[in-house]
């Protein structure tokens, strides 16, 4: 592609190589990372001790200086860490006006490198979705663990297993760990790996910022585990003030996970938004775009104007605890309600962009099983548009019952009802397609399956938390724990599992054991079942959420939860069995072993490093299965009229 | 790739042309800008909320209003605490705009080929955007309250604290444009990077109008008659019920919700 020869006056200066292709980048990886990470926080920790007087107290009456040294000690793990990875090279390299070079960027992408390349910044889009796939079950381990120590307490009242403050902190861990696990589920490893290869590109728009926002999630993930033995979090995801400002320095792991994980889905929003408006192949029109494409769009627009709220309310509640600033500290002029409205800001519009790829993943995947187009793709589309929009606008849903505005409570009880008018078109859509299909029932569809059914019951019992006036009975229950289970685990979590295993052969060579893997899936789907469904009827029969002593009617439900998430736990591990055994040596994938139509298929596995030789070029509809080939068709019918005449 | 009909320069590092690559950029500016833009909307409205709750009358620094003096710091002196005063917002928003309009005439001359010029007009705008960068530093270190005195120091506080961040990120970018246009890099054949600083540095100057505009305008709280939730103030430092102005000899406060009812009684 060299045109180096085109108009003398026009030319762009070549940048030099200097050394070896990379430059300085070589010399980082993972372990000098985590090394420079831990050094600094060393560092770090020490200067705070030796600068914070012993004994000072805050505002609060609390000592400041396990505050400040804990804050201090993860901003050198984070930058260290960063530094270690080699993140600053790319900023330092443009300011000092160093340009890559071919050679250079190839050799950031990984070019023959081998698997040293997973762990250091690669730029290439492939490795940065294999990265986040790996990265998203390590996390989701870590919560599924935590949501097992949570049912063992629960299984029966006070099992007296953990001690209250550490009980919190399992359900403070656990909700904010499969939060994030569950924004990248999809995101993560199919927006990255897939979505350029889908749309015709050779890597997404940004590389380098590709890498940054992988690293930044794995600078950001030990800060919560941290966390744990600084107090932990012991507030609930959502760790309300004022309660998160006299909670433990635990608390600020929570916040520095939040402000650079927040970093990290913007810029990954950015770049997957750009790659998907500006790097289109030719003839990919809007309406020959796949339907995934589009919910991995609206997913990032969301995050891209959510999330700064978030990572605000963290950084104002930072603030209040190390600078003594008071945004939610009532007694000097501060709003908890302000925080609420920051907090869920984010926190709606966060619900979809979880189910948003995941629904857009079955939609993706049921053509491909049912051989047949996508029925209503317009719907499709309006339903995702509708939910960017309307996850806006229904964040006060959340707080009907703190007394925030209740004249606002109506207003947002109809925009939250009518969030399901979208939602529902999107439902309609996969169900639409599914009707007479001559389904192939592989692995994939069957967790559409389950994804369906779940989505359905999280949906209706959604609807009575939507009613104001069902909410004051229902707020703060178990019934809300597993309304939202249903959402983001039954259908966020099931709809991750139908990706993986429709792109597992893609992204890895191999086909996923189907055997093992649909054993793990129904295991898991019976137990998601048990758990929460008793969890319902704990709910309806009052049992509050974040209680660890009940009263004894509720029992029987939560005895069967605990039995239930076990189950869950031994489905999940076998599907991971599924997916280490397979991804070692399972059966060898072809390129197109589902015969998809899509381009991601049409590209040999393993993908190469430019994913195609020469760009593709799109002329159909991407669902057009068992439709007559229109050009068959015409040559047919110009030959029949040419024999007739 | 039709090398002979299209004449536009190619990038080095991927190989096409830099017109495509420059469309892709700008467009990732916007969205930075995008996100940008709410994270400084969530820091307005938080001004502009608690500046209407005025909760625990709280609003206002001290002296007139609340001492803070469960802080950990020196108490704050009765006399000379106020809100900030405006002119050095209005003054620093200015010396943003000028290094804006620098950088924008600084890509103008690159456009053109005027190297040189465009080197020195680049490096004028450091300058400013140094001696601005020390300008908003003397603005926080004067301000006659801290960050513990009420909520509308935090506000303020953490306003000025995004111009200090916005502030070192267009200098690190107007020392990178600069330099890259010194050496040649940023050229009429490839001006587009000067652009996005451009870009850049423009919602930066909106930014900081922004924060101007609020701190400004919203000063006293609108809300004389706040929620009143107590604190930990020594009874005796409150002005008693009986001595106070109100006509009103309601017992209760829960009675009479508009006489304001201090916590100690
Ligand atoms: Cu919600």
């Amino acid at each position: 592609m060299s045109s180096a020869t085109v108009v003398q006056q026009h030319s762009v200066p070549q940048p030099a190589q200097h050394g070896k292709p990379g430059g300085m980048i070589r010399h980082f990886n993972v372990v000098t990372a985590v090394i420079l990470g831990l050094v600094l926080a060393t560092i770090f920790g020490f200067l705070a001790n030796r600068l914070v007087p012993s004994g000072a107290t805050g505002a609060t009456f609390a000592p400041v200086l396990p505050d400040v040294g804990f804050l201090a000690i993860l901003i050198g793990w984070v930058l260290g860490f960063m530094i270690g990875i080699g993140a600053f090279i790319g900023p330092f390299r443009w300011l000092m006006g160093r340009d890559l070079t071919h050679a250079d960027a190839e050799y950031l992408a990984g070019k023959d490198m081998g698997v040293g390349r997973y762990f250091r910044y690669t730029t290439d889009h492939k490795v940065v979705g294999i990265q986040y796939l790996v990265g998203f079950m390590v996390i989701i381990g870590l919560g599924g663990l935590l949501a097992m120590l949570i049912r063992t307490e629960l299984g029966v009242t006070w099992a007296g297993v953990f001690s209250p403050d550490s009980y919190n902190t399992l359900i403070g861990t656990h909700g904010i760990a499969m939060i994030i696990a569950m924004i990248i589920a999809i995101s993560g490893p199919v927006g990255n790996f897939i979505v350029p290869i889908m749309i015709g590109a050779r890597d997404m728009a940004f590389p380098r910022l590709n890498a940054l926002s992988f690293w930044l999630l794995a600078a950001a993930v030990p800060c919560l585990v941290a966390s744990m033995f600084a107090g932990g979090i012991r507030d609930g995801w959502s760790v309300y003030q004022p309660l998160a400002s006299q909670s433990p320095p635990g608390m600020i792991g929570y916040q520095i996970t939040i402000i650079v994980f927040a970093i990290s889905t913007g810029i990954a929003s950015v770049n997957l938004m750009t790659t998907i408006l500006r790097m289109r192949a030719k003839g990919m029109t809007w309406a020959r775009t796949p339907v995934l494409v589009y919910g991995i769009f609206g997913a990032a627009l969301m995050g891209l104007y959510a999330f700064p709220f978030y990572q605000y309310s963290q950084i104002l509640a930072l603030s209040d605890r190390i600078f003594g600033t008071s945004f939610f500290n009532p007694v000097e002029g501060g709003s908890v309600w302000l925080y609420e409205n920051l907090f869920w800001l984010l926190g709606h519009p966060e619900v979809y962009v979880i189910l948003l790829p995941s629904i857009a993943v079955c939609l993706e995947l049921i053509p491909v099983f049912m051989r047949k187009p996508l029925f209503a793709m317009g719907f499709a589309i309006a339903g995702v548009v509708g939910v960017v929009i309307m996850s806006g606008l229904v964040w006060a849903h959340h707080m009907y019952m703190t007394g925030w505005a209740p004249f606002a409570n109506y207003p947002f009880m109809l925009s939250t009802e009518m969030i399901s008018i979208p939602v529902g078109f999107l439902v309609l859509v996969a169900i639409g397609t599914l009707w007479r299909g001559t389904a192939w029932t592989r692995l994939p569809l069957m967790a559409v399956y389950a994804v369906i059914f779940n989505k359905m019951i999280g949906g209706v019992t959604g609807i009575y938390l939507s009613d104001v006036p069902a909410d004051q009975f229902f707020h703060g229950s178990m019934f809300v724990v597993a309304h939202f289970h249903y959402m983001l685990m039954g259908a966020g979590l099931f709809g991750a599992m139908a990706g993986i295993a429709f792109y597992f052969p893609k992204m890895t060579g191999h086909i996923l054991d189907e055997r093992m893997g649909s054993i793990g899936l129904w295991t898991a789907f019976a137990g998601f079942q048990l758990t929460f469904g008793s969890m319902f009827v704990a709910g309806l029969q009052g049992q509050p959420r974040r209680v660890l002593q009940f009263d004894n009617l509720f029992n029987i439900s939560n005895w069967l939860s605990t039995i239930g998430a076990y189950t869950i736990g031994i489905g999940m591990l076998i599907f991971l069995a599924a997916i280490i055994f397979s991804w070692r040596n399972g059966k060898v994938a072809s390129g197109n072993p589902w015969a998809s139509k899509s381009l991601e298929w049409q590209t040999p596995t393993p993908v190469p490093l430019e994913n195609f030789t020469v760009l593709p070029v799109v002329t159909e509809r991407p669902y057009d299965y068992g439709v007559p080939d229109p050009y068959a068709t015409a040559q047919k019918t110009s030959s029949d009229k040419a024999g007739v005449q | 790739m039709s090398d002979t009909v299209n004449p536009a320069p190619v990038s080095p590092t991927t190989g096409e042309p830099v017109q495509v690559v420059a469309a892709r950029n700008r467009l990732g500016i916007y969205f930075l800008i995008v996100i940008d833009f709410m994270g400084t909307m969530a820091l307005i409205i938080s001004y502009a909320y608690l500046w209407s709750l005025n909760v625990n009358n709280g609003w206002a620094p001290p002296g007139s209003q609340f001492t803070a003096f469960m802080s950990n710091g020196p108490a704050p002196s009765a006399t000379g605490t106020s809100f900030a005063a405006d002119w050095p917002f209005w003054v620093i928003t200015f010396a943003v705009l000028v290094t804006c309009a620098l950088t924008w005439w600084s890509y103008r001359l690159t456009r053109r080929g005027d190297q040189a010029v465009a080197t020195a007009v680049g490096a004028a705008a450091i300058v400013v955007a140094i001696a601005t960068l020390v300008a908003q530093w003397w603005q926080i270190s004067t301000l006659p309250f801290g960050a513990a005195n009420g909520t509308y120091a935090s506000a303020v506080l953490i306003l000025l604290s995004g111009n200090i961040v916005h502030l070192l990120v267009v200098i690190f970018l107007l020392l990178g444009i600069t330099n890259r246009v010194r050496m040649g890099l940023i050229s009429r054949s490839n001006p587009w990077q000067s652009q996005f600083v451009s870009i850049w540095i423009t919602w930066i100057a909106i930014a900081f109008i922004l924060g101007a505009f609020v701190t400004s305008t919203m000063k006293v709280s609108p809300n004389d008659n706040p929620t009143r939730f107590g604190g930990f103030e020594p009874r005796t430092s409150q002005p008693s019920p009986a001595a106070s102005a109100s006509p009103s000899a309601s017992p209760s406060p829960s009675a009479s919700p508009s006489a304001s009812p201090s916590p100690s009684s």
